[in-house]
């Protein structure tokens, strides 16, 4: 079982909530799809530091869940690039705003 | 000073605040290109804070892996892609978009929720007053409406 001293478990947790708030606002104040995408991947960023800390106790099942998470992760970002292509490819915009008015 | 208890949380403090650095960097550089970057930085200061907890293959995974391909196929989408328009950022907007009754507007949870209802009279006035789509009812004309208000 790895040892981890709770100070350092709670400075990850301390990183993790600041990481994690400032993805939520980049989130919310752009209208820029690829820097929402962006932000999205700063909130996972956040979460990851959030729970495979918690998970330490049991390393294996830390390491499983944490492949398991990025892999899908990776994936999503590949999705979600190609969808954003296809947007740009249809509507000639990148702007969550454009494409609210234009009803997609 | 190698080995005692105090480096441990040090590097992880170190770490912290340059993980938030490169953060809010993201969200906040002009050029989506150096954003990119910055995140890339973010998943390798993860994988770091990562490692020095203890978990060694998940960090080695996340910088293979995430950084490697993902966000290298991020950088490489946006590099090609060029210069996307411009990009409005409104402070305020996270503050409109957390108000409960804007997020509904926004996200049209009401307008699915008041689809069964839009041809009713009650249905009507929400569509109008959060902005949806309205359509007129068989057998209620808008004029008809239209009157009914004007009479009241």
């Amino acid at each position: 079982m790895i040892i981890v001293d709770q100070l350092s478990a709670l400075i990850a947790f301390i990183t993790s909530a600041v990481v994690i708030a400032i993805g939520s606002y980049g989130l919310a104040s752009s209208n820029n799809l690829l820097r929402q995408l962006l932000s999205v991947e700063v909130i996972f960023n956040g979460l990851l530091l959030l729970v495979l800390p918690i998970l330490i106790g049991d390393p294996y099942m830390a390491t499983y869940f944490g492949i398991v998470v990025v892999s899908i992760a990776s994936v999503e970002v590949v999705v979600v690039v190609a969808i954003i292509l296809a947007f740009m490819r249809a509507y000639r915009t990148l702007s969550s705003s454009d494409l609210e008015e234009k009803e997609v | 000073m190698s080995g005692t208890s105090f480096d441990l949380p040090l590097f992880v403090a170190v770490m912290g605040v340059a993980a938030v650095a490169s953060a809010y960097l993201v969200i906040r550089a002009r050029d989506l290109v150096y954003a990119s970057v910055a995140l890339a930085v973010l998943g390798s200061l993860t994988a770091s804070i990562l490692a020095l907890l203890g978990l060694g293959i998940v960090a080695a995974y996340i910088v293979l892996v995430y950084v490697g391909a993902a966000v290298m196929f991020i950088i490489i989408t946006i590099s090609m892609l060029g210069p996307t328009g411009m990009e409005e950022q409104e402070a305020m907007r996270g503050v409109i978009v957390a108000s409960p009754r804007r997020f509904r507007a926004y996200t049209g949870l009401w307008a699915e929720a008041l689809r069964p209802l839009r041809s009713t009279r009650f249905g009507q006035r929400s569509a109008r007053r959060l902005g949806g789509p309205q359509q007129v009812p068989p057998g209620f004309s808008a004029d008809i409406h239209r009157s009914g208000r004007h009479n009241r």
